[in-house]
């Protein structure tokens, strides 16, 4: 970290970055705190309102109850599943085709850039793509998820232009030493991207992390479902008919925020593993500009 | 890549099927149906043969049932009443439960993929515009086989409701008419020495008194009279009925001088009511908040701020939350039922459900799949399945402990009422009473209703059909909305109600106003 | 300087290595990177392109039970009645309006937020601050929306109540349909901002270290390192998400727009998914939901074309 600060001290300038993450840190965490200490508030004093960021008294009980619930714990390791497969299957398909894209040499490549750049733009509804899963015989399979949701275009232009970021020296440097394409992109290229790779990853995770329409159209078995159908469920808020809501079992405020807590946490978990790939320069060592 | 050659070549069959929708099978009956609207539907006949032994159920059978969840728990195949019922009727029982917002669609696609579940709930729109096409099962010729459905869901006369003469192509889901009515701050009231509201004046004076004499004696002027919330696509008021009752309103469609009529086009009744909440909004009588509460919102605040004078109650829901949630904040409140007030010509009503939504079966589905259904039907109505589904199974969702019931924690978790409450139930007040309830908090709820029963408002467009209101309704409401919520608000004139009136009639009211009356003449025959 | 140096090699090498390729049998040299894309290619053709034929629905009066071929057609009807609603006027001009904020208020906050963490030297608070700003994006819409309203709510809300107490008037910050335009784009900073710092925080990864050590070398300021080397290196990733984003102009966001969407701000609110849900989707009208689709990705079509085009005249690498 010395080395930034070898960057020339400039007093007014490291205060006002400072200063200004620091609010911005405490914009978000304020209202964010309201979300985590309900979940730790007694119910008296959810009821009373007798609080607004720290509660007087602090219990895990929502937290207890969430772990003893079964359909909670089911739709929370479906998640877990749904997330690691699904991402393992995006990274390879997204991966793959944005380091080919990548290729400024290769015939048709424009046409293939068109073709992906029109999904994101038109899509033909989930009538059709529904379908087509039940004709592939994906219904109530987790592979529904997977594939219908193999690569979003989004991310793999992004990540494609991350690849064409990577200096060309490199790639002829490789390929004399008679490295193959699928070398040059399994020990060179993929390497040298980790940042987009982590990013990429992270925001697949989180993609399939957060699924639910497709969960809720694709599978039947509601053993199946993910947690977000869980929390779905969990946060509706009343139709109409005022008799339903009461009827059905209702969770209390603090349940709900516990489980929108413990929803996010694996995933916010993960990040601080990841910034070490954002760290500025992580590259150098093998980028000689 | 290999696996990929049979995904592909997959795919290229499956342009073939989106060419002609759905199973080759199911298009093909599709076609049928669609070619002979009018004549029965294929399953009719074989289900209008009467079934010998429909004790038959030799072989196990995967049952998918489709419903909307308001909430709370799961389905789940573990659960006690799970396996209780596949057990019980040799199924495997797939019942998902998903919320409102995600239903229309995943049953609009299941619809086009031909792959309607063994049975659903469908609401009006899609029962009226679907109840022709032969996808739902006709029970007429059945009904009587099954003696639980054509007891305990109304009788013939809701049985026949929404259908054409002769056919039952639904059962029909049981919502309390009368379910809500005012419950108002008894401790106030005697507080500040005020009587009962009767008239809608009163009413008025009693929550100002709420609004500006500091009930609650905390010395903060933090206290309201009543507040309200719009229902959730925004195109009524909710909470606030009885209200709209005594200024002689419709609730949204009503009988004048053998016409329909809608609220919206009452514009004298309109502006006594507008400036009476107007009156109410200025005044801090009415919550500041009202237009964008959420259903539940006033419930909530009335019993976790304490702050509020008047509540729009569900009574089950009264005695079993309200109360004890709300002597925590103020250990003196009482509640006491507030019946609907008078208006100006002596017009009284309560908040009034129409029961629309309708249970269907697959008409497409073996005739055994439809026969095991109809007898899982006929027990959950029967004196033991009513029990099962209200309070789930003995030993595992409560417990029998003396000669008392007690609840436990796997009810809640398995949702073990979840049939009861989102598909099927008799009608029978008595829809979220469970045998560990106190019976006094029984007799209680009950009353209530009894008192709401006389002050009937009911909707009379409630089973009927128009195109246009179901294509622009929704958009001419929350428009003509706008205006009326402004106008209470203070935004904009009394008189710009007028107007709001004219361009309503004007941008599709008309039609709709014609097309319900042509539906309501065709049923008064 | 240097910077401008090594892309200009770097542009000439691709050049070279492009006629290069040309010349001798491209389509053979390239086979390993066909068998890299195939699964890819077969994803898109399987469940983007297949399902496009769907698309045909917004000719037609489409009835489930009927399916695509079957059902009746009916031309251009469905775009005649979305040309000549009298509030496509209104949904063109509130869409564009929150889209234009969002491009000129949202899109640059991460990029600043980036580039702010970028230039923190002590890395435990870059990483706190970092993890902090990140964790909004788990919480729904929903929640958000909630919260917003236990803050800002008329009645009961937090900040009225200290605005009260302090002697002055409450503010109608949600029902009064000024505030509204305010309150969408500072919820979607709010919330999305960290999230999105991500994608330049992996950019700015890839500058080398010895720039800046050169610079500092030649004396140049902070402001002047954060111009000549990080804005550069966030360029082509700045570039491609402002295009993409143009192809999404009329997106702004279905669930959160209806969430805070009520009667009195809907002159204001009501943009075209929330149209089209009330329209379309509650009716179960896929013709007229698929209609409004089109119209809106033919409009993002044509500004990701033009925004494409212009970015090459400057030299810069578009999206295609």
């Amino acid at each position: 970290m010395r080395r930034f600060n070898a960057r020339g001290s400039q007093p007014i300038f490291t205060v006002l970055t400072t200063g200004m993450l620091l609010v911005s840190m405490l914009i978000v965490l304020f209202p964010f705190l309201y979300v985590v200490t309900t979940s730790f508030a007694p119910r008296e004093e959810i009821v009373s309102r007798g609080f607004f960021v720290f509660p007087h008294r602090w219990t895990i009980n929502a937290y207890g109850y969430l772990m003893s619930n079964r359909q909670f714990m089911t739709s929370f390791l479906n998640a877990v599943h749904i997330t690691v497969l699904g991402t393992i299957v995006n990274m390879s398909f997204t991966s793959l085709m944005a380091y080919g894209l990548s290729k400024r040499w290769l015939k048709g490549r424009k046409a293939l850039n068109l073709m992906v750049l029109f999904t994101m733009l038109f899509g033909g509804g989930i009538i059709p793509t529904y379908l087509v899963v039940k004709s592939l015989h994906l219904i109530d399979s987790y592979w529904s998820l997977y594939l219908t949701g193999a690569i979003a275009p989004f991310h793999l232009i992004v990540m494609r232009s991350f690849f064409q970021n990577i200096p060309l020296e490199l790639e002829e440097a490789a390929r004399m030493d008679g490295c193959g394409e699928w070398r040059l992109f399994g020990r060179i290229v993929l390497p040298l991207s980790l940042p987009a790779v982590a990013t990429f990853t992270l925001f697949y995770a989180v993609q399939n992390w957060n699924a639910y329409f497709n969960a809720v159209l694709y599978l039947n078995d509601s053993d199946k479902w993910p947690l977000q159908v869980f929390l779905r469920q969990m946060m509706n808020e009343a139709n109409d008919s005022m008799e339903n809501v009461s009827g059905a079992f209702e969770y209390s405020p603090s349940v709900k925020m516990a489980a929108i807590v413990i929803a996010a946490v694996p995933l916010i978990a993960v990040y601080p593993f990841l910034q070490k790939y954002f760290n500025k320069g992580m590259l150098m060592g093998s980028v000689k500009g | 890549m290999k696996r990929w050659l049979p995904i592909s070549i997959a795919a290229v069959l499956a342009m073939g099927t989106i060419a002609g929708c759905g199973d080759s099978n199911d298009s093909k009956t599709n076609a049928v149906n669609s070619e002979n609207t009018n004549s029965t539907a294929p399953s009719s006949e074989q289900s209008s043969e009467p079934d010998s032994d429909k004790a038959d159920q030799s072989k196990k059978l995967d049952i998918d049932i489709l419903t909307i969840s308001y909430g709370g728990a799961n389905w789940s195949n573990d659960s006690a009443i799970a396996q209780f019922l596949n057990q019980k009727f040799n199924v495997n029982l797939k019942f998902q439960a998903i919320s409102q917002d995600n239903y229309e669609e995943k049953l609009n696609v299941l619809a086009a993929a031909g792959n309607f579940p063994d049975a659903f709930l469908v609401q009006k729109p899609d029962y009226l515009k679907w109840r022709d096409k032969g996808v739902f099962l006709d029970l007429a010729p059945v009904i009587d086989q099954y003696p639980n459905l054509s007891q305990y869901l109304g009788g013939k006369e809701s049985l026949q409701f929404m259908n054409p003469p002769g056919k039952i192509y639904g059962l029909p889901y049981y919502q309390i008419e009368t379910q809500t009515s005012f419950g108002i701050r008894k401790d106030w009231l005697d507080k500040l020495g005020l009587q009962m509201p009767t008239t809608i004046d009163e009413f008025y004076d009693v929550t100002k008194a709420f609004a500006t004499q500091d009930p609650d004696g905390d010395g903060k002027a933090d206290t309201y009279g009543f507040s309200a919330s719009l229902v959730q696509n925004k195109t009524d008021f909710k909470h606030i009925d009885p209200i709209k009752a005594a200024f002689g309103l419709v609730n949204n469609w009503g009988v004048k001088d053998g016409q329909l009529i809608s609220w919206h086009t009452q514009t004298k009744e309109l502006e006594d009511f507008a400036t009476f909440l107007n009156k109410a909004y200025k005044e801090g009588v009415l919550d500041k908040d009202f237009a964008i509460n959420k259903v539940k919102d006033p419930q909530d605040k009335y019993e976790t701020a304490g702050k509020v004078g008047i509540d729009d109650v569900v009574p089950n829901n009264f005695y079993q939350a309200i109360v004890p949630k709300l002597k925590k904040v103020d250990p003196n409140a009482e509640t006491v039922q507030l019946l609907p007030p008078k208006g100006p010509t002596g017009l009284q009503g309560t908040s009034t459900n129409s029961i629309t939504q309708k249970i269907v079966i697959n008409a497409k589905i073996d005739k055994d799949k439809q026969d095991r259904l109809l007898e899982m039907f006929n027990y959950f109505l029967s004196d033991e399945g009513d029990v099962l589904t209200k309070s789930g199974v003995e030993g595992a969702d409560y417990k029998k402990d003396g000669d008392k019931y007690v609840k436990l924690d796997a009810f809640d978790q398995d949702g073990a009422n979840l049939i009861s409450t989102l598909l099927l139930r008799r009608f029978d007040l008595h829809t979220q009473i469970h045998l560990w309830d106190d019976p006094t908090t029984v007799s209680n709820v009950d009353q209530w209703f009894k008192n709401n029963e006389p002050f009937k408002w009911a909707d009379a467009a409630a089973g009927l059909e128009s195109p246009t209101a179901t294509k622009i309704g929704t958009t001419i409401d929350q428009k003509f909305m706008a205006t009326l919520i402004k106008v209470i608000m203070g935004d904009q004139p009394i008189g710009d109600i007028e107007q709001a009136v004219a361009q309503w009639k004007k941008d599709g009211g008309d039609q709709m106003t014609k097309e319900y009356n042509d539906a309501y003449q065709a049923t008064q025959k | 300087m240097r910077m401008e140096i090594k892309e200009e090699a770097v542009e000439s090498t691709a050049s070279s290595s492009v006629a290069r390729s040309r010349s001798s049998s491209a389509w053979i040299r390239g086979i390993p990177i066909y068998v890299m894309i195939l699964p890819g290619f077969l994803y898109f053709v399987i469940f983007r392109y297949i399902p496009m034929g769907g698309l045909v629905i917004a000719f037609q009066e489409y009835d489930p039970f009927l399916g695509f071929l079957n059902s009746p057609w009916t031309g251009l009807d469905n775009f005649h009645r979305l040309l000549t609603d009298p509030d496509l006027g209104m949904l063109l001009r509130n869409s564009l309006i929150l889209s234009g904020l969002n491009l000129i208020l949202f899109f640059p906050a991460p990029i600043l937020l980036a580039i702010m963490l970028s230039e923190v030297s002590r890395s435990w608070f870059r990483k706190s601050v970092q993890t902090i700003i990140y964790m909004p994006h788990f919480l729904s819409w929903v929640i958000v929306v909630n919260i917003t309203v236990v803050l800002f709510a008329t009645q009961d809300g937090g900040i009225n109540n200290l605005l009260e107490s302090l002697g002055f008037q409450r503010i109608e910050f949600l029902t009064d349909s000024h505030y509204f335009r305010a309150l969408y784009v500072l919820q979607n900073i709010w919330k999305e901002s960290g999230w999105s710092a991500i994608i330049f925080l992996a950019a700015l990864a890839g500058v080398n270290p010895m720039l800046y050590e050169a610079a500092v070398v030649d004396g140049a300021s902070r402001w002047r390192q954060v111009w000549h080397i990080t804005l550069p290196a966030l360029k082509s990733t700045v570039i491609i998400l402002f295009i993409l984003r143009l192809g999404q102009v009329l997106d702004l966001g279905f669930e959160h727009i209806l969430l805070i969407q009520n009667p009195v701000n809907l002159g204001v609110a009501d943009v075209f998914d929330t149209y089209v849900y009330r329209n379309g989707v509650l009716q179960g009208n896929f013709s007229y939901s698929t209609t409004v689709g089109v119209f809106k990705s033919v409009i993002g079509l044509v500004l990701i074309m033009l925004a494409n085009r212009l970015t090459k005249v400057f030299g810069q690498e578009g999206v295609y």
